[in-house]
């Protein structure tokens, strides 16, 4: 029986070679006795945020990606508001510079921010967003295209009487195709851990 | 009937059309929990601050507020919705300095307010770069977010 080649390596086995273990168990790789195996068994690991403290000038995230798509242009427009035809009239977008419909700037960056948190460095931390500065709209993001974003650290400054720090961040967010298509830079307010 | 003119639609600006000083508000627009869980869907930021009432109701906010890029896409869209760049924008080209002042409760009422500050040619995109001092404002007129946007405008002749 052909199987993918990378399942074949490690501890996969596939059934029609173990004909003898009829009793499939999940822990059939512990020794020993069971209950005393889970009960040693280590919780998992939620994704915890970062204290103030914690930010370094130059340390760096990169995240998962997300394919920006028709949905979510239509669905930025009918939350927003912003049913501009550059993002909503396919015959119009098509008459204009670009060719074809293009995202919101702001469905992008808002995704943007939703990719950093999902990261889960600031989960629970972040007290507020603060500022945005210098930010750019450098290229146009086309529905199907995949974006990720970049995020450094290039400041932090305490302000203790909000019971944390500002944490400036240099944000890029780049396309399938490793181009810049929106920069500029994030202040979030950050929990102190005394706080 | 012949005689009867066309119900006149909103038309865009061009960039000629464009002076500093200029100014113009918007309608406003009630920020409901609908608005911040589509957002939270949309965006894919479920943050509890925005979503979790609970866990809201411990922070210094004291209950959920509005998740700050929702209350500044709410904002353009409303200026969009004002008919003065209708097909004639051609990019939005970049945010200045942008302060996220104050939250923005559930139930809160925005509008903005946006005055031309800069106008710049661009001829080689054909039209220019028009800069607003744009400000959000609850229905306390106070300012909870304000920054500036540049749009690149289309120009008459182009």
């Amino acid at each position: 029986m052909p199987f993918p080649r990378d399942l074949s390596r490690g501890t996969y086995r596939p059934v029609l070679e173990t004909a003898e273990e009829t009793h499939y168990s999940p822990f059939a790789g512990i020794t020993g006795n069971k209950e005393e195996a889970m009960t040693e068994s280590k919780q998992l690991a939620p994704l915890t945020g970062m204290y103030f403290e914690e930010f370094e000038v130059g340390q760096s995230i990169s995240s998962m990606g997300r394919t920006i798509t028709e949905a979510d242009v239509v669905g930025f427009a009918a939350l927003s508001g912003d049913w501009n035809a550059m993002h909503t009239d396919a015959e119009y977008a098509a008459k204009h510079p670009f060719g074809q419909r293009v995202a919101h700037g702001l469905l992008c960056m808002s995704i943007a921010s939703g990719l950093a948190m999902r990261m889960g460095f600031l989960v629970e931390t972040a007290l507020a967003f603060r500022e945005i500065s210098d930010w750019k709209f450098s290229l146009p993001v086309y529905l199907g295209d995949t974006i990720h974003m970049r995020a450094t650290v290039t400041e932090t400054k305490a302000m203790s009487r909000l019971g944390g720090g500002l944490v400036k961040l240099k944000v890029e967010l780049l396309n399938q195709d490793d181009k810049v298509v929106q920069r500029g830079t994030w202040g979030v307010l950050v929990k102190g851990r005394d706080a | 009937m012949n005689e009867g003119q066309p119900l006149a639609t909103g038309k865009g600006l061009y960039f000629e059309e464009f002076e500093p000083g200029q100014s113009i508000t918007s309608m406003g627009r009630t920020i409901t929990e609908a608005d911040v869980v589509g957002f939270a869907a949309l965006t894919g930021d479920w943050t509890t601050i925005h979503t979790d009432a609970e866990y809201a109701a411990r922070q210094p906010f004291g209950q959920r507020v509005a998740h700050g890029l929702l209350g500044l896409s709410v904002a353009s869209a409303l200026a969009t919705r004002l008919g003065f760049i209708e097909e004639t924008v051609l990019a939005f080209r970049e945010i200045g300095s942008w302060k996220f002042s104050l939250p923005i409760y559930f139930g809160d009422t925005i509008h903005m307010r946006a005055t031309v500050t800069e106008t710049k040619p661009m001829r080689r995109l054909g039209g220019g770069l028009v800069v607003f001092k744009v400000e959000i404002l609850n229905q306390d007129d106070k300012v909870v977010q304000r920054g500036t946007w540049s749009l690149l405008i289309k120009s008459r002749e182009a």
